[in-house]
């Protein structure tokens, strides 16, 4: 029977109900239903680049690699991370180009980027992304979508420079930092080229005292400066990689950059050059793979796979980067896999 | 009249629907931020953890109570 104390109690419990509902609304970003989240990132890759099923939304074209990392020790004394114990650690990772067209010529303008898979002793990973850029164009989630949107293709094939320049006008720090990446000349193939995490992290040492890090990957091979005009081969600079590892392994030195309290964490921003380096050892790249299913296709270098020893600063790019890989990675993952433009037993077969 | 339950299983019992409640705000939470989205992540995880390692606990003592 209805008694007056029932129905409030029938009433609390529609209140409760009601309260957890609409929390879980407004955690689900329903009551901002504009806002830019991890899905819409990703659907503007594909909107932008058009749908290219089973490859990663960015940095579709590339190659897998596979070689080891031997540390000096030297990095101990930033992190107790055990990559930096002296010794060897296997690694695998992915030469690519920037871009989300698995099918893209070679070109004098796209970013290069190499990422890296670290497998340590203790079952850890380290994973990084790297760019050959000295700073990032953007530096946040935000600046990368307005960039996206306005740098997309017109029918003629080139942006349009009007929403270039509104982009370049609403981010300055796009503009500062876009004139620095000009000001510092690519590298004629990839194994030359050095990668910076652009991205800043904090080394944990073994006393628990925090030190800001960036990181780069130094050539050993000599700097040469590209060709002012690509070669007529879709896959030039993958071509001469898998070329150049023919001849033997390619090198590079891991070099941690220390970063002074006050330093930013912004990507955009690059720190004083006399900041302390620690060359912590030296990577070697032995082989490269055609992308397939036992090798680093379906990795994802989440930038926040870190072993202890390193940890996230308060970058923004960062777990931005975390979640958008996550949908790319979760939508390829279930495709049908279409082979890639490279294939490294056949050269020439450009795109 | 049924027996109440012991204090600790009540308190366990509410505990976890807290703690099953907030899995779910943090999950949708998580899926949809991306300025947030690794913070949540590394809540949600352990969360859940501990969630099934209770969860588990609580079938055992009930089956535990059923033979007896």
């Amino acid at each position: 029977m209805l008694t007056l104390p029932s129905l409030l109690r029938l009433a609390s419990i529609g209140g409760v109900l009601l309260i957890v509902a609409a929390s879980f609304a407004w955690a689900a970003g329903w009551l901002a239903p504009g806002r830019l989240d991890q899905a819409r990132m990703i659907d503007t890759f594909e909107y932008v680049n058009g749908l290219h099923p089973g490859f990663r939304r960015n940095h579709a074209k590339g190659v897998c690699f596979t070689g080891w990392f031997d540390s000096n020790g030297a990095g101990a004394q930033i992190s107790h991370a055990p990559v930096f114990q002296l010794g060897r650690v296997p690694v695998f990772g992915r030469f690519a180009l920037g871009g989300g067209m698995p099918a893209m010529p070679d070109g004098p303008q796209a970013v290069r980027s190499m990422a890296v898979n670290f497998t340590l002793p203790d079952g850890e990973l380290w994973r990084t992304g790297m760019n050959d850029i000295p700073v990032f164009p953007v530096k946040d989630a935000q600046g990368f979508h307005d960039q996206l949107l306005a740098t997309k293709p017109d029918a003629a094939g080139k942006p349009n420079p009007a929403r270039v320049a509104a982009f370049l006008a609403a981010h300055p720090e796009a503009a500062r930092a876009i004139a620095l990446i000009k000001g510092v000349p690519f590298s004629s193939g990839f194994a030359n080229a050095t990668y910076n995490s652009l991205v800043t992290f904090r080394a944990i040492d073994s006393d628990g005292k925090r030190t800001l890090m960036r990181w780069s990957m130094r050539a050993d091979d000599a700097f040469e400066p590209e060709p002012a005009k690509a070669p007529a081969d879709k896959n030039y600079l993958f071509d001469a990689l898998a070329a150049r590892l023919a001849r033997g392994p390619a090198q590079w030195h891991l070099v941690l950059i220390i970063g002074q309290t006050g330093d930013p964490t912004d990507a955009t921003l690059p720190w004083p050059a006399d900041r302390q380096a620690i060359d912590a050892g030296r990577l070697t790249i032995e082989t490269v793979q055609t992308e397939a299913a036992d090798n680093c296709r379906d990795i994802n270098f989440d930038p926040l796979v870190l072993p202890a020893g390193i940890e996230p600063s308060d970058d923004a790019l960062l777990s931005a980067r975390s979640a958008a890989y996550a949908v790319s990675f979760t939508r390829r993952a279930g495709e049908k896999k279409t082979p890639s433009a490279v294939q490294i037993d056949k050269p020439g077969n450009g795109g | 009249m049924l027996r109440p339950f012991p204090l600790l299983s009540r308190v366990l019992h509410w505990v976890m629907a807290a703690m099953v409640l907030a899995m779910l705000l943090i999950g949708i939470a998580m899926v949809g931020s991306l300025t947030d989205y690794h913070r949540l992540v590394t809540i949600h995880r352990p969360l859940g953890i501990l969630v099934l390692v209770l969860v588990a606990d609580l079938l055992s003592s009930k089956l535990r109570a059923m033979i007896r």
